[in-house]
């Protein structure tokens, strides 16, 4: 296998190392593995895939992600090598025009790529869909979500404070990545609903902005659309544009109390999608600097989370009890992207 | 310790010139481009106040494109058939 990425001299003192990569730009601030060419050489050859093949130019320096550079990436984020499949399809799927990654990258918002997982490569990586699945604890999920952070950073250019003008940035900028519990969700997985078949695996990607936890310890549909809807309803967060996909995540006891009483996932994102109407006299009536889409409407109009209840997205996932739900609104002018897992990775792997 | 850039160059640019450099802007006309911010809305008004005075400018329009994401082709076709230079607010 024929590499080509320069090779760099650094201390051999693992911490004096660190710091080396650090005083590069090279880290999101944490601890890195040495990207060393046995490192990199091992996580190419279980993906079955060539080094030299471009996988995307990412926004927005348009830097070039071969294969050779994204295990580069992947290894210092501690991936294990069937990890890197998963992070190829995500990189894949940022870089599609319509996510936007340049906005995503540059804006002064929180937004952040929210890496989904469906199909049989959760199982085959590990990765945590249950409880706690947004937290630490589990490799697969925190360096996947890693790895692409740190694409964007070395090959995307997404420097904080340069490039990156995030006013606060968020936790989920150093990680965001979990999969969907599909064998405890009495509905059809997300990437079914895309028209992949089950068997497949692949990776959503949603531009998200921070996660919000509803407790809505209900027991009956209605109640638990209130409390969540009541959450998702904030002028200030996702509704400049009416446009981007706002992601729920449903603890799968909220699912099955909602499949238990009939209702499918299209009639609650059709019941979310009218609930969080806002009517424009709610807002003050100074203008927003940025010129929201509504900033002419007559004020007897009412603004919308997105365009349709089909853009917000909804995964069954974490603990069973039915509890909390995490609300987590959309990057406006970001469109989800759904992006297929190859089958030669997938098999690799 | 040896280690791998795990850095991306962009592929190198080729710069081809579509349109012509204009030597002066009198008797031409002046697009601008606004991304949606108040602040691009207030520099663009005064921008064409000024050019309109002390360079001559046969004509200014204003042209909207989204906040946070490219303009559509019909946008950027119309101003390069309508218009002879731009200038274009893109931050806020």
């Amino acid at each position: 296998m024929q590499l080509s990425a320069r090779t760099l001299d650094g201390p051999e003192d693992i911490g004096a190392l660190f710091s080396d990569m650090v005083a590069r730009g090279y880290t999101d601030g944490l601890p890195v593995v040495p990207p060393t060419e046995a490192a990199v050489r091992a996580m190419i050859e279980g993906s079955g895939l060539d080094a030299a093949q471009s996988i995307a130019a990412i926004p927005p320096r348009g830097g070039a992600a071969t294969v050779e550079k994204i295990a580069i990436n992947a290894v210092m984020a501690g991936c294990l090598p069937e990890h890197l499949p998963v992070v190829i399809a995500a990189v894949r799927a940022i870089a599609e025009p319509a996510f936007n990654l340049a906005a995503v990258q540059a804006t002064t918002s929180a937004a952040t790529p929210v890496v989904i997982v469906n199909g049989p490569m959760r199982t085959r990586i590990g990765l945590n869909c249950g409880r706690g699945c947004l937290g630490p604890g589990v490799r697969a999920n925190a360096t996947i979500g890693r790895a692409v952070r740190l694409v964007m950073l070395n090959i995307g250019g997404g420097v904080t404070g340069d490039v990156d003008k995030s006013i606060h940035g968020m936790p989920g900028k150093y990680t965001f990545c979990f999969g969907e519990l599909e064998e405890d969700s009495p509905w059809a997985p997300y990437h079914v609903e895309r028209g992949y078949a089950a068997e497949r695996s692949t990776v959503t990607v949603i531009a998200g902005q921070s996660t919000q936890s509803v407790y809505a310890a209900f027991r009956t549909p209605e109640s638990i659309v209130h409390a969540l809807a009541d959450s998702m309803a904030c002028y200030a967060n996702g509704y400049l544009r009416g446009t981007g996909n706002p992601l729920v995540v449903l603890s799968p006891g909220h699912a099955r109390i909602f499949a238990e009483h009939g209702w499918s996932k299209a009639r609650l994102k059709e019941t979310l999608f009218e609930r969080t109407k806002i009517p424009l006299s709610y807002l003050p009536e100074e203008k927003q600097l940025s010129n929201p889409v509504y900033t002419d409407w007559d004020r007897s109009r009412t603004i919308q989370l997105c365009e349709q209840p089909d853009d917000i997205t909804v995964i069954v996932a974490g603990g069973p009890e039915a509890y909390q739900i995490t609300y987590i609104a959309a990057f406006s002018g970001s469109r989800r992207i759904t992006a297929p897992i190859e089958a030669h990775e997938e098999t690799a792997s | 310790m040896k280690y791998l850039d795990p850095t991306g160059a962009p592929a190198a640019l080729r710069r081809t010139p579509t349109t012509p450099k204009l030597g002066s802007l009198t008797g031409r006309t002046l697009a601008v481009v606004n991304n949606g911010w108040q602040s691009m809305s207030r520099i663009g008004e005064r921008v064409a106040e000024l050019v309109r005075g002390g360079d001559g400018v046969r004509e200014v329009r204003f042209y909207a494109i989204p906040r946070n994401r490219a303009a559509e082709d019909g946008v950027l076709a119309r101003i390069r058939e309508e218009c002879d230079a731009a200038i274009v607010g893109l931050a806020n």
